[in-house]
């Protein structure tokens, strides 16, 4: 069974159609890449799984089962976490802090839950014990991500989602703007969630990077469905055909 | 052992914070002592001192709300209003009532409740905190007029009432002083060692990501302007008890000294930056300066002068560090 199944979901924004039907399963442990040029539909799609949007039509079925997702919170307690490009982090907080943010850990029981007594130790050594599992090396726990790099921070966001995250992680545009070997370690640690049984998708512009991890990539255009192929099964070339509408449009 | 050097890690980085920006406050402020101290003849003197440290407790006690309000990313420009008001309703209520308890309950009340709508303001208008702060500013400055006539408001003399002002405990420390350590200690526990403190960060410094973290911003913005009010309506209670009468003028214009104050003390007019220790300094600093120019004999236009230049010194130093 799909661990989560996405059916005809349809969004429009006063007259413009942002989405027109778009169908996909995705399965235990599985990546998905969702790619297709700016304004084809990629982020409201992912919006509305993670509870930002509210979808006008369609269903989502979380291990078979429909689900209502209408604000954050609701995709949260499904397990759904997803990692926005700009929005994963909180500048001003170190690691810990923005790894526990709006779960953080405290003391004394309930009513040190109650009042929020922080437990910085035990935050603090989960989150380097974590950061050592996923073999991250960041030297300084305690830094303001502020004046971490653009691998560094979507290292971190990624590792909050091993953390958190039980069953689906959506990452928007996660190599973006960074370096090549940056990207690699990104890449790298995608692959260990998936390891961990985690199934992924991955919404990016760049088809070496999707390549390199996708199992499966659905490819929209204008709003549209225009196809879903297996990541063996399948060229670059096709695919950039798919996104530029060089190729025949498939029936959905 | 990942868990002693964890720690070990976050007091090397307290102290390391600590070591830059407070210290350095904490010689400015001495050095200002110094320096007044030889150019004013009456500056150092213990009389002086308790005078400048009650003054100061007042201010501090509304700049540690305006800290949370800053940290938070928002501003509060009707604090000064707000201690008037407070101020006001206090003394009238002592006159008409003769009861302590009931009079300050209701000028904290209404600092409370001023501070409610100032947020509810900020968050369902989505307008900047500046604009609607000034506007229920100018409303206040203009109710507290209409309550007083712009008189005096004089009231019996309760013991009780000074207790939260000139009385000391045990014959030393002025009650007034008390009060301001004792909101400093809670306030400063809570905004570093509660999740509720650091929620108020998260929501300075990027507010969309701390709701998409499940945290409800938009309570943590009418909290901390209800805060602030809470504290400014203390701070007023506070200078009526020591001036011993309500006057509608002691927190007209106190929003610059307040507001340079706490942002030359470290908080971030960007939101997600700052801390109490800090503040008390930056109060301290202003505090000194303007009891010292008073000294020296310089009439307060001056005083504002060098207070609107601290502020714009304090922010572009602010801007400095960001880079």
């Amino acid at each position: 069974m799909p661990i989560l199944e996405v059916r005809n979901i349809k969004k429009r924004f006063g007259g413009v159609e942002a989405l027109k039907g778009v169908s996909f399963q995705l399965e235990e442990g599985e990546i998905l890449g969702i790619v297709g040029d700016n304004g084809a539909g990629k982020s409201t799609l992912i919006k509305i799984i993670a509870g930002v949007h509210e979808k006008d039509e369609g269903e989502i079925l979380v291990y078979g089962r429909p689900v209502s997702i209408r604000e954050p919170k609701d995709a949260k307690q499904l397990g759904i976490e997803t990692v926005y490009q700009d929005l994963a982090l909180v500048d001003e907080l170190d690691i810990p802090a923005n790894i526990f943010l709006g779960r953080e850990e405290t003391f004394l029981g309930r009513l040190g839950g109650a009042i929020g007594l922080l437990n910085y130790r035990k935050m603090a050594r989960d989150a380097s014990r974590l950061l050592a599992d996923l073999r991250v090396n960041i030297p300084h726990l305690f830094k303001r991500v502020r004046y971490l790099s653009g691998g560094q921070r979507q290292v971190v966001a990624l590792s909050k989602v091993a953390f958190w995250g039980k069953k689906i992680v959506i990452l928007d545009e996660p190599t973006a703007a960074l370096g090549i070997q940056e990207a690699n370690k990104v890449l790298e640690l995608i692959r260990q969630l998936k390891e961990r049984g985690i199934s992924i998708i991955i919404i990016s512009h760049n088809l070496q990077h999707v390549f390199k991890v996708v199992d499966k990539i659905l490819v929209l255009r204008h709003g549209e469905q225009v196809g879903i192929r297996e990541a063996h099964a399948t060229t670059a070339n096709e695919v950039v055909g798919l996104i530029t509408g060089a190729e025949v449009v498939e029936s959905v | 052992m990942s868990d002693k050097s964890g720690a070990v890690a976050a007091t090397r980085r307290t102290l390391k914070e600590l070591e830059l920006r407070e210290v350095i406050l904490f010689g400015v402020f001495l050095l200002l002592v110094v320096i007044f101290s030889l150019l004013a003849p009456n500056f150092f003197k213990v009389g002086n001192f308790m005078n400048l440290g009650m003054y100061s407790a007042s201010m501090a006690i509304t700049a540690a709300g305006m800290t949370y309000v800053i940290i938070s990313g928002g501003m509060d420009i009707s604090v000064g209003a707000i201690m008037s008001c407070a101020g006001i309703l206090t003394a009238n209520m002592l006159l008409s009532l003769e009861n302590v308890g009931l009079a300050v309950v209701g000028g904290l009340a209404l600092g409370l409740l001023i501070g409610f709508f100032n947020g509810l303001l900020v968050t369902r208008l989505k307008v900047n905190a500046i604009i609607v702060t000034i506007g229920t500013m100018s409303i206040l400055r203009g109710v507290v007029y209409l309550i007083s006539g712009g008189r005096m408001v004089a009231f019996k003399r309760l013991p009780a009432f000074d207790y939260f002002g000139p009385a000391r405990l045990g014959g030393v420390i002025p009650m007034a002083l008390v009060i301001m350590l004792a909101v400093y200690l809670v306030l400063g526990f809570v905004l570093s060692r509660l999740r509720y403190g650091r929620h108020v960060y998260s929501t300075g410094s990027n507010p969309q990501s701390t709701l998409l973290a499940g945290i409800r911003v938009n309570r943590i913005v009418v909290s901390v302007f209800m805060l602030s009010g809470l504290c400014a309506a203390l701070s007023g209670i506070i200078l009526t008890s020591l001036l011993g009468a309500g006057m509608a003028q002691v927190g007209i214009g106190r929003e610059i000294d307040i507001i340079a104050a706490t942002i030359l003390g470290g908080s971030s007019v960007k939101g997600g930056r700052g801390n109490l220790l800090g503040t008390i300094l930056g109060v301290l600093i202003i505090g000194v300066v303007g009891n010292a120019l008073t000294q020296l004999g310089l009439i307060t236009f001056w005083q504002d002068i060098f207070k609107g230049a601290i502020l714009i010194l304090a922010v572009w130093f602010d801007q400095l560090r960001q880079k």
